[in-house]
């Protein structure tokens, strides 16, 4: 019997209705764990001999919502959101957090695997093992508030329909797309909570495609039975005891780090990634304290509660009711754009929630655009007569929402920056990939590379599967690098709330929960390489409209090969020899070549012949 | 695995057994049975008494109380079981929702089968799981809607104070949130 898991997955296929259970063996979830792992495994299983040919917004592609075994147990419940991705063309595990995952274990089911296409708008409910696909026609084209406040109003009433049971009727949880995510734009997010997205990969996207608005789940059963209770309990309260002590971080979130990674580390995206230095004072942490009406919001079981909610209640910008910018917001949504106000900065992100952007992919795009438009490339003609300063807030938020509606220039500027480029460059005739900061069409992360103060070091993203995206960094030693995030993102807990957590604990809290032993050689030298093994090869397989050459694209975009024009780091950049050095170390300590290519003993030796074959095929292995 | 702990009605032992009042109302099979507890009488000394105290803009909607709560009474981590529950109005206003122990025991005396008691140690309702019906007449009494259905047996559940010592108030303070705190419960008080 699986300890840690509910036991059966969901399968709805969304073009003939069809709804039915399926499992998997234990070997596999041994294996492959839960979410990005699970994922990985499920794509490979069912699109993988055809990888290549799948447009990621075709019915083909398979959406999956998947927990993970310490879901609602390790701190920090969150959900696993994969598929194709629309914007990489690989595979990418985006986590959102919120009660869904609890929920969705709670009605029994470990995850969703959503296939087809719907007709019409629809929206799948679940509560406990009643499970229906319902008519999502007053929703779409809704903000995001709207939805929420129909989907919960409605699940609701028809809980009590269903269950014959006394007392109010809690909230379920809802994960949902916007208008960027309805009209297939490749920066939309997967919601949760109205703040919470899942915004690497595209996947709101690819809901849209699927006609797919939102999935409310709500579960009244318990959590899974675990196999060593007091083991867990005890765990439980060791890590959240230690969480209770980080008070910097608990107060201030990731939004301390507005003016400190710009300041000290030089590595904040400003203007379009043309500096990485700033040393505004309105943008200190303090400067965002006076909006906040509430210190800590947290999700399910989480002990540091980094969340805060704001409210703009003078202004400009009078009644934004939002969740305080996190960092990456404060640099995506203000400084590369050049703002820095905290107020111009809420009102972005609160843009950005109402239209279900991704606060990164977009902030990127935008940002692109401003770049191009400062440049003179793109004219106040092509944008429809928005003037597109930097710092000019109303108008960024008028070509988000252009953006999330594919109107004018927004329906280019939806594909994201890498594919803009691509389409922008034909328009003008000039190549303006050299402005596009991506990695293999992901936006990078709020973490510069170039000082190499930041966190993010070097290859960081030029060798992650996951490619621009900053959870997800490589480096060597292995156990410090991507690995490690796989467990995160498999067995599903939050980064944030494991800081100071060594990997040993976790996986003897993995013990604790399914019963089954996991060792730093067993992950490490194998699992993990699996896992990892397997999206890299989706990801060099591309697809129809992309496809990244192994080591050449393996590179830091063009951006971050510029010196530094100021800070403290001037003139300073990577030095081009180093990186292929490391590059080189890391192909060969994960078993590549020096192509960047899997070698075949390494995929034989991980159990892989099926990916030796198909690369094979493709004529990626010689 | 999850091993309950002692079931929510042994853990506050009443003091008083086998009173006279023998009255039971016979409904839908409930078996005739004593009255294991006393319904308030004047001599309790309410002093020693405690209420939990909400403050909602303190409330991170963490629900680490219904976590703390449901391991207390059903050993496994169930948020639907939980005597405290956590709703979110909209994202962002969470507001912890649990017995407010009134003064007048609407849902004791909405009870038509005696199924619920007073505890006379620490004031909060008992309920009798194996005599609930769980006939929804205190929900509707109940001037908050407070007590729910459980989610899979069939008996309401009402914060019993765990006893005196709130497991999820505990668990609200050490993360340090503080949106429950424990007040001494005194007749004359106003708790608005």
């Amino acid at each position: 019997m699986t300890r840690g898991y509910a036991g059966k997955f969901l399968e709805i296929n969304l073009s003939n209705g069809n709804i039915k259970e399926t499992k998997f063996p234990d070997e596999v979830l041994r294996d492959y764990v839960g979410g990005r792992g699970l994922a990985t495994k499920i794509l490979w299983d069912r699109l993988g001999g055809k990888w290549e040919t799948v447009d990621p917004f075709c019915p083909e592609n398979v959406l999956l919502v998947l927990t993970g075994p310490l879901t609602g147990y390790l701190l920090g419940a969150k959900v696993c959101v994969s598929g194709k991705s629309p914007q990489s063309n690989g595979v990418i595990g985006s986590t959102v957090a919120g009660e869904f995952g609890i929920d969705l274990k709670c009605a029994g089911y470990d995850g969703l695997i959503i296939t087809g296409k719907a007709e019409r708008p629809c929206y799948i409910f679940i509560c406990d093992n009643h499970v229906e696909i319902k008519d999502a026609s007053p929703i779409w084209g809704k903000k995001a508030r709207e939805t929420l406040r129909f989907l919960v109003k409605k699940s609701i009433e028809e809980i009590k329909a269903i269950r014959s049971k006394h007392g109010e009727v809690k909230e379920p949880s809802i994960l949902y797309i916007g208008s960027a995510g309805e009209n297939k734009t490749r920066v939309a997010a997967v919601i949760a909570k109205y703040a919470h997205g899942a915004g690497y990969g595209g996947y709101g996207g690819v809901m849209g495609a699927k006609n797919l608005g939102a999935i409310v789940a709500k579960g009244f059963g318990p959590l899974p039975d675990v196999y060593n209770r007091e083991k867990v309990l005890q765990l439980y309260q060791d890590f959240s005891e230690r969480n209770f002590e980080a008070k910097g971080f608990r107060r201030w979130g990731t939004g301390g780090g507005g003016y400190y990674f710009g300041a000290e580390t030089s590595s904040e995206p400003i203007r379009n990634w043309q500096e990485e230095w700033h040393d505004k004072e309105s943008y200190k942490r303090g400067k965002f304290d006076k909006f906040w009406v509430k210190k800590y919001w947290g999700d399910f079981g989480c002990p540091t509660t980094c969340l805060k909610l704001a409210v703009l209640k003078t202004g400009r910008f009078k009644g934004t009711i939002c969740d305080n910018p996190d960092y990456e917001f404060e640099a995506y949504l203000g400084t590369n754009l050049g703002i820095f106000t905290p107020e111009e900065n809420i009102y972005l992100s609160y843009v950005s929630n109402e239209l279900g952007l991704c606060g990164i992919q977009g902030g990127a795009v935008l940002g692109f655009a401003a770049d191009l438009y400062e440049k003179g490339i793109l004219t106040k003609k092509d944008l429809d007569g928005i003037d597109l300063k930097w710092g000019n807030t109303e108008a960024f938020a008028t070509l988000a929402e252009k953006i999330a509606f594919r109107q004018g220039i927004g329906d280019i500027l939806a594909e994201g920056v890498y594919r803009a480029a691509l389409k922008l460059s034909k328009m003008k005739g000039v190549d303006l990939l050299k402005y596009a900061v991506h990695e293999k069409g992901v936006a990078i992360g709020a973490h510069g590379v170039r000082s190499g103060k930041d966190f993010a070091k070097n290859i960081a993203y030029a060798c992650s599967v996951q490619a621009g995206d900053h959870t997800s960094l490589t480096s060597l030693p292995l156990d410090q690098s991507e690995l490690s995030t796989i467990m995160a993102d498999s067995a599903i807990y939050c980064f944030f709330n494991t800081f100071d957590i060594e990997d040993t604990e976790i996986f003897s809290f993995y013990k604790a929960v399914t019963g089954w032993k996991l060792t730093n050689k067993e992950w490490y030298g194998e699992k993990a390489l699996r896992i990892l093994h397997l999206q890299r090869a989706m990801l060099l397989l591309g697809g129809p409209d992309a496809k990244w050459r192994p080591k050449l694209d393996d590179d830091n975009p063009p951006r971050f090969w510029e010196p530094l024009p100021s800070g403290p780091y001037k003139g300073k950049t990577l030095d081009r020899k180093m990186f292929e050095k490391a590059r080189l170390k890391y192909y060969s300590a994960v078993g590549w070549d020096e192509e960047g290519v899997p070698r075949p003993e390494t995929l034989r030796r991980l159990g892989l012949e099926d990916v030796e074959a198909k690369l094979k095929e493709v004529g990626l292995i010689k | 695995m999850f091993k309950p702990n002692p079931p929510h009605h042994f853990i506050s032992k009443p003091q008083i057994f086998n009173m006279p009042n023998m009255r039971y109302v016979h409904i839908m099979g409930a078996k005739p049975r004593e009255r294991r507890t006393q319904t308030i009488k004047g001599n309790i000394n309410r002093n020693d008494q405690v209420r939990i105290k909400r403050n909602y803009k303190k409330c991170s909607g963490c629900r680490r109380c219904e976590i703390a709560c449901s391991l207390y009474h059903e050993g496994k981590i169930w948020p639907e079981s939980s005597r405290i529950r956590v709703f979110m109005f909209v994202p962002g206003v969470e507001i912890p929702q649990l017995c407010f122990q009134c003064e007048d025991y609407p849902c004791v005396k909405a009870c038509p089968v005696d199924a619920l008691s007073v505890n006379s140690q620490t004031g909060a309702v008992n309920v009798d799981a194996l005599r609930c019906t769980d006939c929804g007449l205190c929900v509707k009494a109940c001037p908050g809607n407070v007590p729910h259905s459980h989610p899979k047996g069939n008996y309401i559940v009402i914060c019993d104070l765990c006893g005196g010592k709130p497991k999820c108030v505990e668990a609200c303070q050490e993360g340090r949130w503080n949106a429950l705190t424990l007040v001494p419960r005194k007749k004359e008080r106003s708790f608005l």
